[in-house]
């Protein structure tokens, strides 16, 4: 039976952890290494890294935190966001980044994933969609989290993208995401089963359920989940808050989201192997 | 002072995770890239992710090849892992085929396309040791480590501890121990505390050395 993994994405900005607010920007939540600590020490199989405002500076800026999380954990670590060709791909691998996260550039020129495949190797490049679905139900490629279109159908796009060398793709519902409603499981179904190449789904978790149905109804090989997470990592530790800049008006507050049983690695991972899942 | 464990640079490989583990281990690490230096290593660990081609033809330009044999011949320890681990071996069937080291005896053959398994295969998975295996003291039964590749290594040498692990409907070597060789299919850097305790019993081996 095939292990299924389960990964934790944090969006960086700068030295904080933030996730995308709608209305409201980036909420800053604390420190990415107190939280990767965390998750490392619970069990999470991988982490994934998104620089969250790579497209305002056109690269990726996460090469030293990448370097300091390398220092102390030693698990599998995706780094991606602005990522444009070798040169970032190279300084990322060398700070201890073990896969490379791609979508604007590669939609841009889909060679690159063909030459970043054949220079670091297949298993390096995660290519990362994200969809949403229009009226008639077919889901569309977009950058830019979510905001620019691409006009690529998202089925032909992961074809196209393992044809061209990627090792395994991240698939995220940009309708889905941020709302704790659940994941898209037949937008998840159709990428699965058009691509011989691993999926990791993401967007819409907001309960341990919402994980095991996924794995249940679809053949999905790991979800990604963000605020499920974090919410309950800040609940649980001192996220060093207090040393990073940004909004942190909602950690002021002290108030928690609603629409979401936060949940700890370890114990989503307990949920699932209890009701049969085969998880490390 | 000469460091504990040397790990080869030939550019291809996360090398930074691997000198990190083992710094965290209280071992000394070093990165070396030339013959001179392999000459006067230690112990020393391959590592490798990448295609077999390039990989072999990095060790050739950098004149590891005849070195890495040399190492292995006169009793030094050798730890290869993924890619490292399949470079050992005498071919591989990817890029068309390429030849490789030679060290150990065997072949490295694709994972089959089998309905319901995805290729490269990129998840944790569950490790059946050898009997008396060195390299899995003191863990216990069937670890989950970390595996990261698309082709894997059928060895053929008669004394070897081998190590197996399940995928493609296969069982498969995750893992090999021939006297001063050992290989890991798996990264021990990527797989937690076991992978850390893994690495630490081939790193451990050099105090039984009385190397240091």
């Amino acid at each position: 039976m095939k292990t299924k993994r389960i990964i934790v994405r944090l969006d960086v900005k700068n030295e904080a952890l933030v996730k995308g607010i709608h209305l409201e920007g980036l909420r800053v939540l604390g420190k990415p290494e107190a939280f990767a600590e965390h998750y490392y020490k619970d069990g999470v199989d991988e982490l994934l890294f998104m620089d969250a405002v790579a497209s305002l500076y056109g690269r990726n800026s996460l090469v030293d935190l990448v370097r300091n999380v390398a220092d102390k954990i030693f698990v599998p670590l995706t780094v991606g966001g602005g990522v444009r060709n070798a040169s970032d791909v190279r300084a990322l691998l060398k700070s201890g980044a073990d896969k490379i996260a791609i979508n604007t550039a590669a939609v841009k020129s889909p060679a690159l994933i063909r030459e970043l495949a054949d220079t670091f190797g297949s298993s390096t490049i995660c290519a990362t969609i994200e969809t949403i679905r229009d009226s008639s139900g077919r889901h569309y490629a977009f950058i830019d989290n979510g905001r620019e279109p691409t006009g690529l159908d998202a089925v032909e796009w992961a074809q196209q993208l393992e044809h061209l060398g990627a090792g395994e793709i991240i698939l995220t519902s940009v309708d889905q995401e941020g709302t704790g409603k659940g994941m898209d499981h037949a937008l998840i179904s159709e990428i699965c089963k058009a691509v011989s190449i691993p999926v990791i789904a993401h967007g819409g978790v907001g309960s341990v359920e919402h994980i095991l149905n996924a794995f249940r109804t679809t053949d999905v090989d790991a979800v990604c989940g963000a605020s499920i997470f974090h919410y309950d990592t800040l609940a649980r530790i001192d996220t060093e808050s207090h040393s990073v800049r940004g909004n942190t008006s909602f950690l002021a507050s002290g108030s928690t989201k609603k629409n979401l049983s936060a949940t700890s690695v370890g114990a989503a991972k307990a949920y699932l192997r209890h009701n049969g899942m085969n998880i490390r | 002072m000469t460091a504990d464990v040397s790990i080869i640079d030939y550019n291809m490989g996360n090398l930074y995770s691997i000198s990190n583990a083992v710094k965290v281990l209280g071992y000394e690490p070093e990165v070396i890239a030339t013959p001179e230096q392999l000459a006067a290593a230690n112990m020393v660990i391959l590592p490798g992710v990448g295609a077999y081609r390039d990989a072999m033809a990095a060790l050739h330009e950098r004149g590891l090849i005849d070195a890495l044999r040399r190492h292995v011949a006169k009793g030094g320890r050798l730890l290869g892992v993924c890619l490292g681990l399949q470079l050992l071996f005498q071919h591989s069937d990817e890029n068309g085929g390429v030849d490789g080291l030679g060290i150990l005896a065997g072949q490295v053959k694709r994972f089959p396309k089998i309905d319901g398994f995805k290729v490269p295969q990129i998840q944790w998975n569950r490790a059946n040791a050898a009997a008396d295996s060195r390299m899995f003291a003191g863990l216990a039964d069937d670890p989950y480590f970390y595996f990261l590749h698309s082709y894997y290594v059928e060895p053929a040498e008669a004394n070897a501890r081998i190590t197996r692990s399940s995928y493609c409907d296969i069982e498969y070597c995750s893992a090999i121990e021939v006297h001063n060789v050992w290989g890991a299919q798996f990264h021990p850097e990527k797989s937690g505390e076991i992978g850390l305790q893994m690495l630490k019993n081939f790193l451990d081996q050099g105090k039984v050395d009385g190397n240091r």
